[in-house]
């Protein structure tokens, strides 16, 4: 028997070994997990939670004995990268304690793993196994599941901020769900950033039945942030829009220049490329001494980046949220963000890169690319200063999950449909899922569909003569097993020095990017300008080019929005500046474009509501600005497109940005007199009704079904090398979208890729509360006589999502006889 | 009959057929030659759908029928005497399912008379010949089909300058983005006129579309089913 009463002692004395004493929020954990208790933690990162949990599970699960045990806690990171940092600071935690009792080992399973180290785990695994999402549902595949994981006594899912509000946490939530099954008693604490509901992500975390009994405790260390800006030497040629901010790079190399070791946050891989390349341009000098790293990087030349940024060796590092989260770089004093920071929660987590250790001062600069930025820098400072920070939900019932679950149970021991129901309905993603949902799913990983006739060759998983559903089939185990995750990507093409001889790998990059070169054409990718020799088989072959110019790929990651948080904060500045106040550095830079801006139409405020209106050589624009963020907008401008197309069949183009939105009609339109019945607001019921049929009409689902279809298993990921019988498999998603709409338009991911454009950019409840909202506003309507600097970035965006009620026939009928006036005039 | 383009054109610019160079396009993404009373075909990819669900992966049904309607309501309205695939008419060897080879059957019985010829493409020679029962005449490219080149793969631009026969080809599945006023924008399955060169849209239900590229080609955009839009735009 273990002694409870002096292991604590245990911890304290590891800690004086070393000269520490452990804080108040460690002792705290210690507490609660002897007690049996799962909780929250949260606390600023380099604040000491490893150690927390750590400790505190080694206090509560070590016995007086020699072995080590087998596969007692698991420990979930949502990086691989952070996977061997963490092994090594748990071996060091752990190494000391064994002379006050057991010895506990450490491992790493991810998709990085060697299959000799894999074997080796699954003959001995060690004491705490560090793991991500993926790689646990992994494990929950093997057929011996059960024995493997039902040893584990407990769960420490590391960053969980990161994880709540997306879909691998949804996995995560459903891989707690089984374990817990198996052991009831199971301990899971989660590590997190401060968010603004943490009893939510509490609740989410330990699901809805057992997280009233969590503890949450809160790292008391309150790290110091110094938060400014970097103000555009010439504020008169400032530009009204834009995102790369290439004309600050002079004074962000002077502020490199003057710290050890910077970070350079861009929002975009693009971005990043390009931001490399013209710090190297300024400064010759600094080659090998700057660098740059982003998710498309061979993981060899991030290892590389990692490495030197460990070991203080780099004088700067462009990168995008790659670098957001994980490994302490000790050696970081200075952050600098280009564009929007985005979120507030966001921002404080970037300047937590710099300054990482208890006491240290974190400092991050914000560099506006557009003179917006400028009053969004000034915003998100005044956020901070009154600790207004965002929430993170959990999505709700993603089918498309749930189906890759099905899966991953079957081949995992299998189960019975009314167990795993209660299963997956004992978490918060899942906690009011449909019966009818559920039946779908069943049918649907059974080869049913709507009618059980639909796909006769196809099954993936069914029950047996015991009732018991499981795979039958090894091809679809195999290629289940290499598809499972909930991040999606485009067919992607390795980017390899060759073909004769084929040298390193650089990394990948979309292949439609690839679809565009000739070979000869030059490009930017990894910091190095390439000249494409050739594509085969998924491999682009390239060489190292003799121009000085060349195209920068473009990877088409979701542009995150602004968060509503930091929108609120932005108008509360704008109100200031309405008021002819311009208290802060930022809206001093600003003040020209927003007297501009007030002169030539209004300003912004939180109780008006601002329409423009112009006529120009494109049609009829109409600008609003609810300052909703993107994802809002989109739903609000669709919606207000269908009503406006209700009259007259049209085709509207729309432009959204996240202050907010265009709308662009080549028919005349009196945008003003249709303006107060077209944002009037509807019943919950009606407005349902109405955006389901506008649906249809834009191409917002087509979009979401391509992520929708790749994590149900629908669409096969191509993977350089792979297979050739894979290849016969590759058809876009688009194209699925359309058979599936055609052949089968019952398909529950069809209406799965509809009901998340409902409750994400369309969510109904949103979406008539910022309708409401806009009742509560004044409208304020502006017939503009040239474009105002609100507008301007609207108007030159070329992302547009189209809305139409018209026959192809008659957009066409327009489009030709444009080209004849044109010609006409020729 | 080497005349340059002529077409029908109704009030709203758009047109039911196209003439080139004496052949007709037609939006129901096929080739009619009058004089020899014979239609091209590109890309039907047929089974496609059975070889996904084949490989694990649900795909509806009813694309293999939808195919073999859309030929029968062709040869309904012009009574042709040959049918000439222009390659991939089965997308693989999963493809031969015996549904899909009842369906084909079926369709092939019920036009007992007609000559079908196929000229073997890249996915042909992975699905390997069709039976025998299928009457179907098999040839390699190029095959001279009485006085015009049928292809699968088309030739590369430069090969196709100049006087000589008419090529007809597939492969491509070429697309065509087009751009309209207040930024509207529609991609559409397309005709590709290079030379004397003619690439066909893909026939298929389920088949996809490449955005074509290349020096001096003209495109002629299907709208749907009905109509046909010749602007003849240039591509790059």
């Amino acid at each position: 028997m273990s002694d409870q009463l002096t292991k604590p002692s245990a911890a304290k004395t590891r800690f004086a070994q070393r000269g520490w004493k452990p804080f108040p929020f460690q002792r705290e954990v210690w507490r609660e997990m002897a007690k049996g208790h799962s909780g929250l933690l949260h606390a600023t990162t380099g604040a000491g939670k490893t150690l927390a949990a750590a400790l505190g599970a080694w206090q509560a699960f070590a016995v007086d004995e020699e072995e080590p045990p087998r596969l007692c806690v698991l420990w979930i990171t949502p990086m691989r990268a952070l996977a061997a940092d963490t092994a090594r600071a748990l071996r060091e935690a752990f190494e000391g304690l064994a002379e006050h009792g057991q010895r506990w080992t450490v491992g790493v399973r991810s998709g990085d793993t060697p299959s000799a180290e894999r074997a080796r785990q699954a003959r001995r695994p060690p004491s705490v196994l560090i793991t991500t999402p993926e790689s646990l549902s992994l494990m929950l595949s093997r057929a011996d599941a059960r024995e493997y994981l039902g040893a584990v006594r407990c769960v420490v899912i590391d960053e969980w901020h990161e994880l709540i509000g997306n879909k691998r946490g949804v996995q995560t939530q459903l891989a707690l769900a089984r374990l817990k099954r198996w052991r009831p008693d199971l301990l899971i604490w989660g590590m997190s950033a401060t968010l603004g509901n943490l009893e939510e992500a509490k609740r989410v975390l330990l699901g809805p039945d057992d997280a009233p009994h969590g503890a949450i405790v809160a790292g008391g260390l309150q790290k110091k942030i110094i938060i400014d800006t970097l103000l555009p030497e010439d504020f008169a040629r400032f530009p009204w829009a834009g995102h790369l901010g290439i004309n600050m790079a002079p004074q962000v190399v002077a502020e490199i220049d003057q710290s050890t070791t910077s970070l350079v946050f861009t929002n975009t891989r693009s971005q990043a490329e390009i931001w490399y390349h013209n710090l190297l341009r300024a400064r010759p000098d600094w080659a090998g001494l700057i660098a740059v790293h982003h998710g498309s990087l061979a993981r060899e030349s991030r290892d590389w980046v990692e490495e030197g940024l460990k070991a203080g060796t780099l004088k700067a590092v462009v990168c995008t949220s790659s670098l957001d989260l994980g490994v302490d770089f000790l050696p970081v004093e200075r952050i600098l963000q280009v564009g929007s920071p985005k979120g507030v929660a966001r921002l404080l987590q970037r300047a937590g890169r710099s300054g990482h250790s208890p006491g240290r001062t974190s400092r991050i600069t914000l560099v506006p690319s557009h003179a917006l930025e400028l009053v969004e820098s000034s915003a998100v400072q005044q956020a901070v200063r009154q600790g207004r920070i965002e929430s993170r939900r959990t999505p709700n019932a993603p089918l498309d999950v749930l189906v890759q679950h099905l899966v991953t149970i079957g081949l995992g021991g299998g189960f019975r449909p009314d167990d795993l129901l209660e299963e997956v309905r004992s978490t918060a993603a899942y906690e009011h899922l449909s019966d009818a949902n559920w039946r779908w799913c069943l049918d649907f990983v059974s080869g049913g569909g709507p009618s059980l006739s639909a796909y006769p060759e196809y099954r993936r998983c069914g029950p047996g003569a015991d009732g018991v559903w499981r795979v039958a089939n090894k091809q679809v185990a195999l290629r289940h097993r290499f598809n499972i995750g909930t991040i999606t990507a485009d067919a992607s093409v390795l980017v390899q020095y060759g073909p004769a001889p084929p040298g390193q790998k650089l990394g990948v990059v979309e292949e439609s990017f690839i679809a565009r070169l000739k070979p000869g054409d030059s490009f930017w990718f990894a910091g190095r300008l390439l000249e494409f020799v050739r594509l085969r088989e998924l491999i682009a072959y390239v060489r190292p080019a003799k121009t000085r110019s060349g195209a920068v790929p473009r990877w088409d990651g979701g542009r995150m929005p602004l968060s509503t948080t930091l929108a609120d904060a932005m108008v509360e500045q704008l109100q200031q500046a309405a008021k002819g106040r311009f208290d802060t550095p930022e809206l001093r830079a600003a003040e020209k474009m927003l007297r501009l801006q007030a002169r030539w139409s209004h300003l912004p405020t939180p109780t008006t509501l601002l329409a423009e209106t112009l006529k120009s050589r494109d049609g009829w624009h109409l600008f609003l600005y609810p300052f909703a963020g993107r994802n809002a907008h989109v739903g609000m401008a669709s919606l207000i497109a269908w009503r406006a197309a209700q009259k007259t069949a049209s085709t509207f183009s729309i432009a959204v940005n996240d202050y907010g939105f265009e709308l662009l009609s080549a028919d005349a339109r009196d945008w003003a007199a249709l303006l107060p019945e077209l944002i009037a607001p509807r019943a919950v019921r009606d407005l349902t009704g109405e955006v389901l049929a506008s649906l249809n009409a834009a191409e917002l689902a087509r979009r979401r079904f391509r992520d929708i279809a790749q994590i149900a298993g629908l669409v096969v990921t191509a993977y350089p090398g792979q297979h050739k019988s894979l290849r016969q498999l590759q058809a876009s998603s688009s194209l699925f979208y359309e058979v599936f709409r055609k052949f089968d338009p019952e398909n529950g991911l069809l209406r799965q890729a509809e009901r998340e454009v409902l409750e994400d950019a369309l969510d109904i409840a949103r979406l008539a509360e910022s309708f409401e909202r806009l009742q509560n506003r004044e409208l304020v309507h502006v017939a503009l006589k040239r474009c105002s600097p609100l507008a301007f970035p609207l108007m030159v965006e070329r992302m547009r999502e189209r809305l139409s009620n018209e026959t192809l026939a008659a957009r066409i009928e327009r489009m030709t006889s444009q080209l004849e006036r044109a010609a006409d005039k020729c | 009959m080497l005349n340059s383009a002529t077409s029908q054109r109704d009030g709203s610019g758009l047109m039911s057929s196209h003439e080139h160079r004496g052949l007709v396009l037609l939006p129901q993404r096929a080739v009619w030659r009058a004089e020899t009373r014979t239609l091209f075909i590109a890309d039907a990819h047929l089974g496609k759908a059975a070889t996904f669900r084949a490989l694990g992966q649900p795909t509806p049904r009813g694309t293999t029928r939808d195919n073999l309607d859309r030929l029968d309501a062709l040869i309904k309205s012009f009574h042709p005497a040959r049918l000439v695939f222009l390659g991939d008419l089965f997308h693989a060897r999963q493809a031969h399912t015996p549904a899909v080879a009842a369906a084909f059957l079926n369709w092939r019985r019920r036009h007992a008379t007609l000559r079908v010829t196929l000229v073997r493409g890249n996915h042909d020679r992975r699905a390997g010949d069709p039976p025998e029962q299928f009457k179907i005449e098999l040839v390699d490219e190029p095959h001279d089909a009485e006085g015009i080149v049928a292809r699968h793969h088309p030739l590369a631009f430069d090969a196709c300058k100049g006087e000589g026969t008419i090529i007809l080809a597939g492969h491509l599945h070429p697309c065509v983005r087009m751009n309209g006023a207040a930024r509207d924008s529609l991609r559409l399955p397309c005709f590709l006129l290079q030379e004397r060169q003619i690439v066909l849209p893909a026939f298929g239900a389920f088949t996809g579309g490449a955005l074509v590229r290349g020096r001096g080609a003209k495109t002629c955009a299907i709208v749907d089913e009905r109509w046909l839009v010749a602007n003849q735009m240039r591509v790059e």
